[in-house]
């Protein structure tokens, strides 16, 4: 994660984050990061066609 | 009864006494004052006190009850909300410089319903800023919210003003809201009782969002039928809130004395105790035990799912709150948040769309381990926090994230801190926060007893009978001097 391809790559959500920023937000990225690669190896084996949270029929 | 005792005891003990006129409702409301006077300079949990207007509240209060007109329990009790709230005719801040001259000039529902029982409100209580960043006084400056048991000590957040303002006896309950454990970390960093309700089940209307499909506002108090009452005033449907629930509202202090012979107690056998210090899960596992002794069964109950929970949660605070924010940004504010939602928001640039439905997704298979583990039992205990409450210079955002030893490894606070509570906001289930024990150090030690979907009335049936078979609840913070 070397600052300048962050630089970049935030430049793709309208607004670059200058080196300050995002030596700043770093660590929270870091830890979001990690727990996001966990997330990502969620594979369900069955189509579901729900994305929105619910429960019940409430 | 000497005005120096009301404060410490229950919300229905003082009910009783205002209601039999052995103490007035501008008593009690000054018995408050004198305490917020006294030690909130310490312990920093308050925004805006309404002092005028509450005493004005109190007076009427005194003159309705001495005509008759009693409204019920609540009626004369002095409570404070978190100033997430709206209120009417008061500054409703989000603990943040962005809306330090925000004068809202309704009542959020919640608000609305307690005052219409009577309640008097003292005043606006600290947070950390739009319930996710630094916990600042926007109109001060003063930070953080002291832990009344030790001023040196987090309160956790987000809804940090109103755990340190009831362990502290500065009102006799408070509201919270909580999205990813805002209710339940500061109720077990404060040694308090706290319910994230279900989610949909108490109206969010006039409460500022953090992430809408997350978000529960709930009481927090130091007694569990105090919370079960308030709860039940708060619960129930409201057109203005999309996703509140239309389903009746039982009533919570309904089973609070029927015991706990027969009920299931599970035990996480994955992912709680393992991130927990010993002391924590010793003191869960303990009070699972107590009430075995008193006929309730333990067994060890399996949620696979949530393995993805910190990720999901992740996902979700994250991004729904940058599309709120986006528009304060855009105006140029960004540099007027805290340090902490500044990094959070810019984090939050590099969480993908694929993520975030990634995280509603697995939401519906952890919603579904739920429901399994809950054919077999009728609740859940795991520890709330995890840990005993950190040092306050441990919350500030630093190029390192201070750890503890638990037997999963040498951990980061921020995770263990969110590990213990999503999972409850990922399902939506009812989650109740409550003492178990005291750390070698004196600090409250947590858990929470998730039940089903809808089911407070069980959790607090038994947490009613965890109280009543114990002393944690009557021990106080004497760090600020007896009340």
């Amino acid at each position: 994660m070397a600052d300048q391809n962050l630089i970049r790559a935030s430049a793709l959500s309208g607004e670059p984050l200058s080196a300050e920023r995002v030596r700043a937000m770093k660590p929270m990225l870091e830890f979001t990061l990690k727990h996001l690669e966990v997330l990502r190896e969620f594979d369900p084996d069955e189509e579901e066609p729900t994305t929105i949270f619910r429960f019940g029929r409430d | 009864m000497a005005a120096v005792d009301v404060v410490n005891v229950s919300m229905i003990e003082a009910g009783r006494l205002l209601r039999t006129k052995q103490v007035s409702p501008v008593e009690l409301t000054q018995a408050y004052f004198s305490r917020i006077d006294s030690y909130n300079p310490k312990v920093n949990a308050f925004i805006t006190v309404l002092r005028e207007e509450a005493l004005a509240t109190a007076r009427e209060a005194e003159k309705e009850i001495a005509a008759g007109k009693y409204r019920g329990p609540l009626h004369g009790i002095p409570i404070a909300v978190k100033d997430i709230f709206a209120t009417n005719g008061h500054l409703t801040t989000c603990g943040s410089k962005i809306l330090k001259d925000n004068m809202t000039h309704y009542d959020a529902t919640a608000v609305a319903r307690l005052r219409k029982a009577g309640c008097i409100l003292l005043g606006k209580l600290t947070m950390s800023e739009f319930a996710l960043g630094d916990d600042v006084n926007p109109l001060t400056g003063q930070r953080p919210t002291r832990n009344p048991w030790n001023l040196e000590r987090s309160v956790s957040g987000s809804s940090s003003g109103s755990g340190a303002a009831v362990a502290a006896s500065f009102c006799a309950a408070a509201l919270g809201t909580d999205t990813g454990g805002s209710i339940r970390l500061p109720a077990g960093y404060c040694g308090i009782v706290g319910m994230k309700p279900t989610y949909g089940r108490v109206s969010r209307y006039g409460v500022t969002p953090l992430a809408w499909s997350l978000d529960n506002a709930g009481p927090m108090s130091k007694f569990v039928e105090d919370n079960a009452l308030l709860l039940g005033v708060i619960a129930g449907a409201d057109a203005a809130d999309d996703m509140c629930s239309t389903r009746p509202v039982p009533d919570y202090r309904a089973k609070l004395r029927a015991g706990v012979k027969g009920l299931r107690i599970g035990l996480p056998k994955n992912y709680f105790f393992e991130y927990s210090t010993a002391d924590v899960a010793d003191a869960v596992r303990e009070a699972a035990h107590t009430l075995e002794k008193l006929g309730a069964t333990v067994s060890e109950v399996d949620l696979p799912h949530l393995k993805y929970t910190v990720g999901a949660e992740m996902a979700i605070i994250f991004g729904e709150p940058l599309a709120y924010h986006s528009k304060y940004i855009r105006q140029g504010k960004f540099d007027l948040y805290t340090d902490l939602n500044k990094a959070q928001w810019d984090t939050a640039r590099y969480i993908s769309s694929e993520d975030y439905i990634q995280a509603q997704r697995v939401r519906r298979y952890m919603v579904r381990d739920f429901e399994k583990a809950y054919q077999q039992v009728d609740v859940i205990f795991a520890p709330s926090n995890g840990i005993e409450a950190n040092l306050v210079q441990e919350d500030l955002l630093t190029d390192t994230v201070p750890v503890r030893q638990v037997p999963a490894g040498s951990i980061t606070i921020w995770e263990i801190l969110w590990r213990m509570p999503s999972p409850a906001n990922l399902a939506g289930v009812p989650a109740f926060a409550m003492p178990c024990g005291f750390s070698a150090s004196g600090l409250p030690l947590g858990m929470q007893i998730m039940g089903r979907h809808f089911e407070e009335t069980t959790v607090y049936q038994v947490a009613a009978a965890y109280e009543g078979a114990t002393e944690w609840h009557k021990r106080r913070p004497e760090f600020l001097g007896k009340a």
